[in-house]
C-alpha cells in the first residue's frame, strides 16, 4: 500500500480530509478516491461541441444524398456511438486498471490486433474505400477501423511493458524487443494507412521517450524524421522517379507546397479547407451559416471538421477548441503525477500521446502546415470507431485518477 | 560491532539507494511528461499562430473566393409554358412534365467503384442501355458531376428507376453489390401538341427553348404563354451570413383559342379529303361568327406535326430536301409553316363585287331600282390607246340585285364610274383593305390597293369587280362579316381569353367594333341579293336543302395574266336573314384535269361540304327537318346552266385575258 502513495497530495483544489472514522482493526478501510470531473467535464464539452459541429457540417450533404436523405444522419450515429462510448468510459473508469496488467490479458490484447490487422489486410473481411482497406467488416457491412482498437492495445502493452521493465528500458536488447513489437503492427497498418501509422509510431516512441532516461536516442531520431522529411519535400518529384513511395502520397507532397496548381484535384480538399478558414474571419459566420460545407469541404463532418468550426466560429471558436484540448492535456499531466505506480503513469501517458498527437497532426493538415494526410480531429470529427476507443482510453486515465486516494 | 555493522549497512545502502532510484526514476517520468506536454503546447501555439496568420493575410482573399464559388451553386427553375385550349377547354398544345437524367461519375465511382457495376446494372435492367457504353462514358470523365444522360424521360421511366435503386439498396448486403448511386433526375417541360398537326396554320409551335415560339398563337402570344424561370441561389447577407433563397419560377398564362375544335376538325377533314383528290397551289377556309369577328375554324392544306416541324415527308422525300441548299431549305419550311390565309395577299375577284354595290348604295350612286346594260366589254381610253375590258359573258339588262347574281362586271364598272374614285378608295380604307386587319397572329399581309392619285379608269374599273388589288382571306372575311351583320366591322380575333395556370380568366378579348362601315339597309339589300345568288344565281350549288344560303363565288386571274392561273373562291353564309356563320373557301391555282376549264365550283363544294356540318353543330335551325325532295335546278333558266360561275371565261373562248390592250401591240 504504502508502495502506491507518494505521500504527496497533489489536489489542492480539492479539501483534504481525514476519513470521518478510524480504521478499526479487521475491518477493511475504504479508503476515498479521487474521481477527475475537470476531465469528465472537458470530454463532455467536447463530445458534445463535436455532435453540434456534425449536425451543422453534414446537414446539408446528408439531406441531399439519395442513400441517406436525411439531415440528422450522420450526427444521430454519432450520438449513439457517443452515449455507447460514455458507458465504456464510466465503467472503465470505475474498474480498477491493475486488473488488466496482466500478462496473459497483454497477449490477447497484442495477439488480437495483429490477427485483425491480418484479417484486414489479407482477407476478405478487408473492406476498401478509396483505394485503401482500412475497415474491418463481414460481406458489404463494415464493422470498425482497427487502426483504432490498435491504438488503445499498444498503449496497454507498452503502459505494461515498460512498467515491468522500469530503467532496463535502456538496455538495447530490451529497447530492441520492444521496438519490434511495435515494429510488426505499425507496418501492417502502414500498408494500408499511412497517418495511422504515423500515430502509432509515435505513441509507442513517446512512451519509451517518458519511460526512458536516455536522451541521445530520441533526440537523433527526431532529427533523423527532421532529415527525412527535409529531403522528402525536396526530393519528392525525384522519389517518385525511383519509385521509393507510392505516386498518391508524393502527389501529396507536390500539392503541399503548391495547392493552388492542383485546385481541381488534389488540392481541391486542403485549398477548400483553407478558404472556409479565411472566410471565417475573427468570429465566424455563425453557427450553422457556413457556406463551405454545402458540397465544397469534402469530408466536413470528418477530417475537416476544423475548418467548417472556424468559418463558422472563427479564430475565437478555434482558439476555444485548442484551448480546451490543452486544458484536457494538463489534466492528464497532473492524473500523470499523482499516478500511484509507474503503470498508471504510462497508459496515461500513452492516451495523452495518442489524443495530442491527432489533436497536432489535423490542425497541421487542416492549415496545410502538413502535407494532407486524413487524420480525425478527436471527440469531434464524426467516426463510431474513434469515438469508441477514445472514450475507453479517457476511461483508463480516470481509472488511474480514481486510485488515487486522498489523505492527509 | 564494526563487523555488525558493516553487514547492516549494504543493506540499508541498498534499500536507501533503491529508494532514490525508484524516486529519480518517477521524477523522471514526471520530468518526460511535463516535456511532451511544453512540445504539445508549443505545436499547438505554433498552429494558433498560423491559423490567425492565413486569417489575417488571406482573409479578404479567402473569403472573396468562397463568395464566387457560390454563384456558381445556383439553378434554375423552369418555368411552364402555358397551354392553347379551344374555346371549349380542348388541349392543344400543353407542356409536358420530363425528367433528364444526370450521371455523377464521381459519385459512381467513389468507395473504389464497388457501386459502379450495380449502377450500371440498374440502368441496363431499366432502360437497357449499354452497360460497356456507359461504363466507357464514366470512366472516361471520372472527376465529372454533371453529364446530362438522357432526356424527356417520363415520369413513369423515372420512377421506375427510383422504385428500383430503393429496392435494390434495401437489400441486405449480401445479396447484392455495392448501392446504385449517382444518378439523378432534373425536371424539364417539354412542348406537346396533343393532336399533332391539328391546327398547325393557328397554333405553330414552340421548341426546346420555352421562351420562344414560332409561328401562330405560339409566336403572338409568346409573352403571355412565356413565364420566368425560377433560381435557387447562394448569397452572403449583409451580416456576412450565407443564405439559400429560391425564387420560384411563374409558369406561363393559358391562351383559350376561338377555334372550335369540332369545327375546325370538319374543316381540316374537308380539306384533306379535297386535296387527296386534286392538287392546288394553297387552299384556306375560314369560319367566322359574323357578328363578334371570332375565328372558329381556319385552315389551310398546308400541315405539318407540331411535335416534330421539320419533319416534312408528307412533301419532300429525304433524298429532295438533301439536296436543297440550306437557304432551301428553311425557304421549304417556311412555305409550310407559314399561314396563308394571312400572309399571302391575292385578288379577290368577284366576291369583292358586294363590296363595290354596297358603296355606290351608301353613296346613293346607284340604288335596288337601277338597271344596267350588258354589252360583254367595256372600253376605256382614248383612241389609239383602247382598253377593253370583258364581261364574262354578255348579260343584257340587268338589276342591281341581278348584277350580283350573275356576277356581271359591265355593270360593276358603270357602278364605280359613277361612284368615283375617291369615294371607292375610302370605301375601301372603310372596309380594311389595304390595311392589316390586326388579327391575332403573326406575319399578316396588308394586302395591296391603290390610292385615289395612282389609280387610272382601268384600274378603277377592274377593282369595280374584284381584280387589280390584293387582300388576305382575314380581312375579306372581316369586311364580308360587317356587310351582312347590319354593317359593324368588327377585328376579327383567334384568342378568346388568357386564363392563368388554374384557369381564372385574366384577360377577356371582347369582339372589338372597329367601325360601322354600311348601314342597315345596304345590308339587308346585299342579303336578299346574295341569298337570290345561292336560290337563282352563279353559287346555285352552294343550296343547302333547310338552310337559306347567301353566298357569292369569286374567281380571279393570277398574275402574270398569260400564265392563265386563278383563284377561285366562295363566301357563303348562313342563315341569310340573320347570319351566325360565314364560311369563306379560296382555292389557289388549282391544277386542272384535261378538258377541264377554271370553275368556281371546287370553292362552293367546299364551302358547302363544311357548311352543311357545321350549321346543325351551331345549332342553326333547319326550315325542312323531314328530308324534303332536293329542288331540281330549273331548266327553264339559262343563265343558271349557262352561267354556273361567275368565271370570266365562262362561254369565252379567247385566250383568257379579261383585259386586251390592243393599242400597244399595234
Amino acid at each position: 500500500m504504502a508502495q502506491q502513495t507518494t505521500g504527496r497530495a497533489e489536489y489542492r483544489s480539492v479539501p483534504l480530509r481525514t476519513d470521518p472514522q478510524p480504521a478499526r482493526a479487521g475491518e477493511r478501510t475504504k479508503p476515498r478516491r479521487y474521481y477527475d470531473y475537470s476531465l469528465v467535464f472537458v470530454v463532455l464539452i467536447l463530445s458534445a461541441f463535436g455532435l453540434l459541429m456534425i449536425y451543422s457540417s453534414s446537414y446539408y450533404t446528408a439531406s441531399i444524398n439519395p442513400n441517406i436523405g436525411e439531415g440528422a444522419f450522420y450526427m444521430k450515429k454519432q450520438l449513439w456511438n457517443l452515449l455507447a462510448g460514455l458507458a465504456v468510459m464510466i465503467g472503465l473508469s470505475l474498474f480498477d486498471y491493475h486488473f488488466w496488467a496482466k500478462w496473459w490479458l497483454m497477449f490477447l490484447a497484442y495477439g488480437a490486433g495483429l490477427v485483425v490487422m491480418l484479417l484486414t489486410n489479407f482477407t476478405s473481411f478487408g473492406l476498401e474505400y478509396n483505394g485503401a482497406k482500412r475497415w474491418f467488416g463481414i460481406g458489404n457491412t463494415s464493422l470498425f477501423q482497427p487502426a483504432e482498437p490498435l491504438k488503445l492495445a499498444l498503449i496497454l502493452v507498452f503502459a505494461y511493458a515498460l512498467a515491468l521493465l522500469k530503467n532496463r528500458v535502456d538496455r538495447l536488447k530490451y529497447a530492441a524487443i520492444l521496438l519490434a513489437m511495435a515494429a510488426v503492427p505499425i507496418f501492417l497498418v502502414f500498408m494500408n494507412n499511412l497517418s495511422s501509422a504515423i500515430i502509432l509510431a509515435v505513441i509507442v516512441l513517446g512512451m519509451m521517450f517518458t519511460a526512458s532516461q536516455k536522451k541521445w536516442p530520441f533526440a537523433a531520431l527526431a532529427g533523423f524524421v527532421a532529415l527525412v522529411a527535409v529531403l522528402g519535400v525536396v526530393f519528392a518529384e525525384d522519389l517518385v522517379a525511383r519509385g521509393v513511395l507510392k505516386e498518391y502520397q508524393v502527389s501529396r507532397i507536390l500539392v503541399w507546397k503548391n495547392p493552388e496548381q492542383y485546385a481541381s484535384s488534389g488540392g481541391w480538399q486542403v485549398l477548400q479547407g483553407l478558404y472556409a478558414i479565411g472566410s471565417g474571419g475573427l468570429f465566424g459566420k455563425g453557427l450553422g451559416n457556413g457556406v463551405q460545407k454545402l458540397g465544397f469541404v469534402p469530408e466536413a463532418q470528418n477530417d475537416m471538421i476544423f475548418a467548417i468550426i472556424c468559418e463558422e466560429l472563427g479564430l475565437f471558436g478555434a482558439l476555444c477548441v485548442i484551448l480546451l484540448f490543452v486544458y484536457m492535456f494538463y489534466r492528464f499531466m497532473i492524473i500523470a503525477r499523482n499516478a500511484p505506480d509507474t503503470l498508471g503513469v504510462l497508459l496515461v501517458a500513452g492516451v495523452f500521446v495518442h489524443i495530442a498527437v491527432q489533436v497536432v497532426l489535423n490542425i497541421a493538415v487542416v492549415t496545410n502546415f502538413i502535407p494532407n494526410t486524413g487524420v480525425t480531429l478527436p471527440f469531434i470529427s464524426y467516426g463510431g470507431t474513434s469515438i469508441l476507443f477514445l472514450m475507453a482510453e479517457v476511461g483508463l486515465v480516470l481509472s488511474v485518477a480514481h486510485r488515487v486516494e486522498l489523505r492527509d | 560491532m564494526k563487523r555488525s555493522r558493516q553487514t547492516e549497512t549494504p543493506d540499508v545502502r541498498r534499500k536507501r539507494r533503491q529508494r532514490a532510484a525508484k524516486t529519480a526514476y518517477k521524477s523522471n517520468l514526471q520530468r518526460r511528461l511535463a516535456f511532451i506536454f511544453i512540445v504539445v503546447a508549443a505545436a499547438l501555439l505554433v498552429l494558433s499562430v498560423v491559423l490567425i496568420r492565413i486569417v489575417r493575410t488571406r482573409g479578404d482573399d479567402y473569403s472573396r473566393t468562397v463568395l464566387t464559388q457560390q454563384n456558381y451553386s445556383s439553378a434554375t427553375i423552369a418555368f411552364r409554358r402555358g397551354d392553347i385550349t379551344d374555346r371549349n377547354g380542348s388541349l392543344l398544345a400543353t407542356s409536358e412534365r420530363v425528367y433528364i437524367m444526370i450521371l455523377d461519375p464521381s459519385v459512381i465511382l467513389s468507395n473504389s467503384a464497388v457501386n459502379e457495376a450495380a449502377t450500371l446494372e440498374a440502368l441496363n435492367t431499366v432502360y437497357g442501355y449499354d452497360t460497356a457504353e456507359l461504363a466507357e462514358l464514366i470512366e472516361a470523365n471520372p472527376e465529372s458531376r454533371y453529364i446530362r444522360y438522357t432526356r424527356d424521360l417520363k415520369e413513369e421511366e423515372k420512377d421506375a428507376f427510383l422504385t428500383y435503386q430503393t429496392e435494390y439498396n434495401a437489400r441486405d448486403s449480401k445479396e447484392r453489390n455495392g448501392r446504385v448511386s449517382g444518378v439523378w433526375f432534373e425536371t424539364e417541360y417539354k412542348r406537346a401538341y396533343p393532336m399533332n398537326d391539328f391546327a398547325c396554320t393557328v397554333l405553330g409551335f414552340s421548341g426546346r427553348d420555352a421562351s420562344r415560339g414560332n409561328w401562330g398563337l405560339e409566336e403572338y402570344y409568346n409573352d403571355e404563354l412565356t413565364g420566368t424561370n425560377g433560381l435557387t441561389y447562394g448569397y452572403i447577407n449583409g451580416d456576412g451570413v450565407a443564405e439559400r433563397n429560391t425564387v420560384e419560377p411563374v409558369n406561363g398564362h393559358t391562351v383559350v383559342s376561338t377555334i372550335d375544335y369540332s369545327v375546325q376538325t370538319i374543316v381540316e377533314d374537308t380539306i384533306k379529303a379535297f386535296t387527296a383528290e386534286r392538287e392546288c397551289a394553297n387552299l384556306g377556309i375560314i369560319v367566322m361568327d359574323p357578328n363578334n369577328g371570332e375565328i372558329l375554324a381556319l385552315a389551310t392544306d398546308k400541315y405539318y406535326d407540331l411535335n416534330d416541324p421539320t419533319e416534312l415527308s408528307a412533301y419532300y422525300t429525304e433524298e429532295e430536301f438533301a439536296a436543297l441548299t440550306a437557304e432551301e431549305q428553311a425557304e421549304a419550311r417556311a412555305k409550310i409553316w407559314r399561314n396563308f390565309a394571312i400572309a399571302d395577299a391575292f385578288e379577290p375577284g368577284s366576291t369583292a363585287k358586294p363590296f363595290t354595290v354596297a358603296a355606290a348604295l351608301e353613296e346613293a350612286a346607284t340604288d335596288a331600282e337601277h338597271s344596267y346594260e350588258c354589252t360583254g366589254a367595256k372600253v376605256f381610253g382614248t383612241t389609239g390607246h383602247e382598253v377593253t375590258v370583258k364581261c364574262n359573258q354578255t348579260h343584257g339588262v340587268v338589276t342591281l340585285e341581278q348584277s350580283l347574281m350573275y356576277s356581271c362586271n359591265s355593270a360593276m364598272m358603270d357602278i364605280v364610274e359613277n361612284l368615283g374614285k375617291e369615294k371607292f378608295v375610302n370605301f375601301q380604307t372603310t372596309f380594311g383593305f389595304g390595311r392589316q386587319t390586326g388579327v391575332d397572329l403573326p406575319g399578316e399581309t396588308a394586302g395591296i390597293v391603290y390610292t385615289a392619285e395612282n389609280m387610272g379608269v382601268t384600274d378603277l374599273a377592274t377593282n369595280g369587280f374584284g381584280q387589280n388589288f390584293n387582300v388576305n382571306m382575314v380581312q375579306m372575311a372581316a369586311a364580308f362579316s360587317s356587310l351582312i351583320n347590319g354593317g359593324s366591322y368588327y377585328q376579327p380575333h383567334i384568342v378568346k381569353a388568357i386564363t392563368n395556370e388554374n384557369g381564372e380568366v385574366l384577360k377577356e378579348i371582347t369582339p372589338t367594333l372597329v367601325r360601322r362601315t354600311v348601314s342597315e339597309e345596304t345590308c339587308n339589300f346585299i342579303k336578299e341579293a346574295l341569298l337570290a345568288t345561292v336560290q337563282d344565281g352563279t353559287g346555285a350549288e352552294a343550296a343547302i336543302e333547310g338552310y337559306e344560303i347567301g353566298g357569292k363565288t369569286g374567281t380571279a386571274q393570277k398574275h402574270p395574266r398569260s400564265a392563265k392561273k386563278y383563284v377561285t373562291s366562295f363566301v357563303g353564309f348562313a342563315p341569310a336573314d340573320d347570319p351566325k356563320v360565314l364560311v369563306y373557301v379560296v382555292i389557289d391555282d388549282l391544277t386542272l384535269l384535261e378538258d377541264e376549264r377554271i370553275s368556281t365550283k371546287y370553292a362552293i363544294e367546299l364551302e358547302r361540304t363544311v357548311m352543311e356540318k357545321i350549321l346543325p353543330y351551331l345549332g342553326v335551325p333547319n326550315a325542312n327537318p323531314v328530308v324534303a325532295p332536293v329542288l331540281p335546278m330549273d331548266p327553264d333558266q339559262p343563265q343558271a346552266e349557262q352561267v354556273p360561275d361567275d368565271g370570266i371565261l365562262s362561254g369565252d373562248d379567247d385566250d383568257g385575258a379579261y383585259l386586251t390592250q390592243e393599242s400597244d401591240e399595234e
